[in-house]
């Protein structure tokens, strides 16, 4: 346990406090990831899709996989029910809708990401987002292929759509172009290096307990007994107990911990920076793909005489 | 140019980091190592000794060769034969047990399909149920050598697909049960790759340093080259001057001497730097790996038996 926890410290040697991210103007917010549930796991989005939403955002969710992996009840099954929850959980957070792709679960590392890549074009053309949450890119090595394969059809599919000579099929069947002005990317907090955050959104009470809710929702993978036994198993490995979680059955001690630790990566994020909750990203915003402009306009421009 | 002096004066830092955590050995009772090639147990970034130390506790440990090795040596079908039985060799020097050989084109790896690659060695996983295992770090990427890069990933997915009863159910079908592996210990070629941040040292004995460098000269077939050793002695003489150890050998000596130097230089180096005498380093996840909240919450809530 002392190895352990010095591993910890060491990884913990804070950085200073980011900035504090400002909700972008906008009407329309895409979540494009691979799973039902990233929406709102531990490196999830779902307090800032709350605020967006809070702030007069219409929020559409879109799942590239079929989740078929995820849960007990067979393949099918398992990709109806995650669907089901997702629609669920993401009404939660006050979003509209949840598009699914459906692409194989765990094998999107074998699909051609032009194919991918499309399919994004097209729907950030359709739905022409002011704003996209999505894994980072840039965050690489996450270990899940689906979140790498995803993120990186993302980039490409951001600015792409806003080019008329790419696929000009769409601007045929009446869509039009649209690049997407302000991105939020989001990597796993357990592994995966190449993420560096630059904003800190900061989070109220209420929209850490949707967050909360919403990642309850996906009953079908979280709360699982088996968790809570190799927690138990583990403790009585090195000696310990937690005495709040003596009395709970396996399931009850499994919410225990997915609740406390919704809040404490929230509390977590919030310390780090100064606030009492936040979610953290790397934040890129309109002016970020033509770098000079940015200064030049900060240098050069006036507002109305 | 105070600036420049500045940036000098950090530059070298790096080099001096702050000594590692120093690791046990996890209670446990099978290890995997899984590489690329026949040899890659025991370079001067190997893992021969913490292998040696672990088979020392009890540990029984099993080498999985993922190529063909045939580009090591001077005839393809011959290389295949000859590394494969110096592999064996070698890693019964380190005291395990067997080698595993997938035989994939050696050099070719980068155009092998992944998710064939991390079937196989999920199925390893399941079939072995390793408390411990041994690999390239999946983050240290850019390593040039694109059989390390790829196996690296295809480990970093395999050890947690393992675990879940969703992925591969035919090996369910065939009596194999689910495995998740608990302790990963990741290495990297200390001459070139990016990524890889060690995070715990693992203390070597004189005998663990001794069987490291068996297990490296075992592999003769690539090691054995009295051609490098006159090359040594053609350069000390142009600069005027001499190893004494060398003197009196023949270069077929020379060679074993300054490849077996090698090896223990390499672990003096990095015991000098984490305080102790031999050391190898490592990127090191423990079982809380993946659920870093969890392991705060235990941190914070638990107590002693």
């Amino acid at each position: 346990m002392k190895l352990h926890l010095l591993v910890t410290a060491a990884a913990a040697l804070s950085a200073a406090p980011l900035p504090r991210g400002k909700i972008p103007p906008g009407k329309v917010v895409l979540v494009i990831q691979a799973h039902h549930d990233d929406h709102t796991t531990d490196y999830g989005m779902g307090g800032l899709i709350a605020r967006l939403v809070d702030s007069g955002f219409e929020a559409w969710f879109v799942r590239a996989s079929n989740d078929e992996k995820d849960g007990s009840h067979g393949y099918p099954h398992n990709d109806m029910i995650n669907r089901r929850e997702s629609e669920e959980a993401t009404r939660i957070l006050g979003m509209k809708g949840v598009h699914s792709l459906n692409w194989r679960n765990d094998y999107m590392d074998s699909i051609p990401i032009l194919e991918l890549r499309a399919q994004l074009i097209l729907l950030i053309r359709r739905y022409r987002p002011d704003v996209v949450l999505g894994h980072d890119p840039w965050g690489h090595y996450d270990r899940n292929p689906d979140h790498r394969k995803v993120a990186w059809a993302l980039a490409e599919a951001s600015w792409m759509a806003g080019l008329a000579n790419v696929h000009p099929e769409h601007l045929e069947s009446g869509l039009k172009p649209h690049r997407v002005p302000c991105l939020f990317f989001k990597a796993r907090v357990d592994y995966g290096r190449g993420h560096e955050p630059n904003v800190a959104i900061e989070l109220n009470q209420d929209q850490v307990r949707r967050k909360m809710r919403a990642y309850s929702a996906h009953r079908n993978v979280y709360a699982s007994p088996a968790m809570a036994r190799a927690v138990r198993q583990q403790l009585a490995a090195e000696g310990l107990r937690i005495d709040e979680i003596e009395d709970m059955t396996d399931e009850q001690a499994a919410v225990a911990f997915e609740e406390w630790y919704m809040e404490w990566i929230s509390r977590k994020r919030g310390r780090e920076n100064g606030l009492t909750f936040a979610e953290v990203y790397w934040f890129v915003d309109e002016f970020d793909h033509l770098p000079g402009l940015k200064s030049y306009i900060e240098s050069a421009a006036r507002g109305p005489q | 140019m105070r600036l420049i002096l500045a940036v000098l004066a950090l530059a070298p830092v790096s080099g001096f980091a702050a000594p590692l955590p120093l690791g046990r050995i996890p209670p446990g009772k099978v290890l995997l190592a899984i590489f690329a090639h026949h040899d890659d147990h025991t370079w001067e970034y190997g893992v021969g000794g913490a292998v040696a130390r672990m088979i020392d506790a009890g540990y029984t440990g099993y080498y999985v060769r993922v190529t063909n090795d045939e580009k090591d040596g001077r005839d393809w079908g011959e290389n295949d034969r000859v590394n494969l039985r110096e592999a064996v060799e070698g890693t019964r020097h380190l005291g395990m047990r067997e080698v595993i050989s997938l035989n994939w084109r050696n050099d070719h790896m980068d155009s092998t399909p992944i998710n064939e690659l991390r079937a196989q060695l999920i199925l390893l996983v399941r079939r072995y149920r390793p408390d411990v295992v041994f690999s390239w770090n999946p983050w240290g990427h850019y390593d040039r050598n694109p059989d390390h890069r790829k196996v690296g990933r295809a480990v970093g997915e395999a050890v947690w697909m393992a675990g879940y009863a969703n992925v591969h159910p035919e090996h369910l079908e065939a009596g194999l049960r689910p495995h998740r592996v608990p302790h990963l210990y990741y290495t990297q070629r200390s001459d070139y790759g990016r990524g890889h941040e060690p995070n715990l040292a693992i203390e070597l004995d004189e005998s663990h340093v001794r069987r490291k460098q068996d297990a490296y000269w075992a592999h003769k077939n690539v090691r054995f080259n009295p051609g490098a050793a006159r090359a040594v002695r053609r350069q000390l003489e142009a600069r005027n001057l001499a190893i004494p150890e060398l003197e009196g050998l023949t270069d077929e000596q020379a060679i074993e001497w300054l490849e077996k130097w090698r090896i223990e230089w390499s672990s003096a180096q990095t015991g000098k730097a984490n305080g102790v005498r031999y050391a190898e380093a490592f990127h090191y996840l423990d079982p809380w790996s993946c659920l870093p909240g969890l392991r705060a919450y235990i941190a914070e809530a638990s107590v002693p038996r």
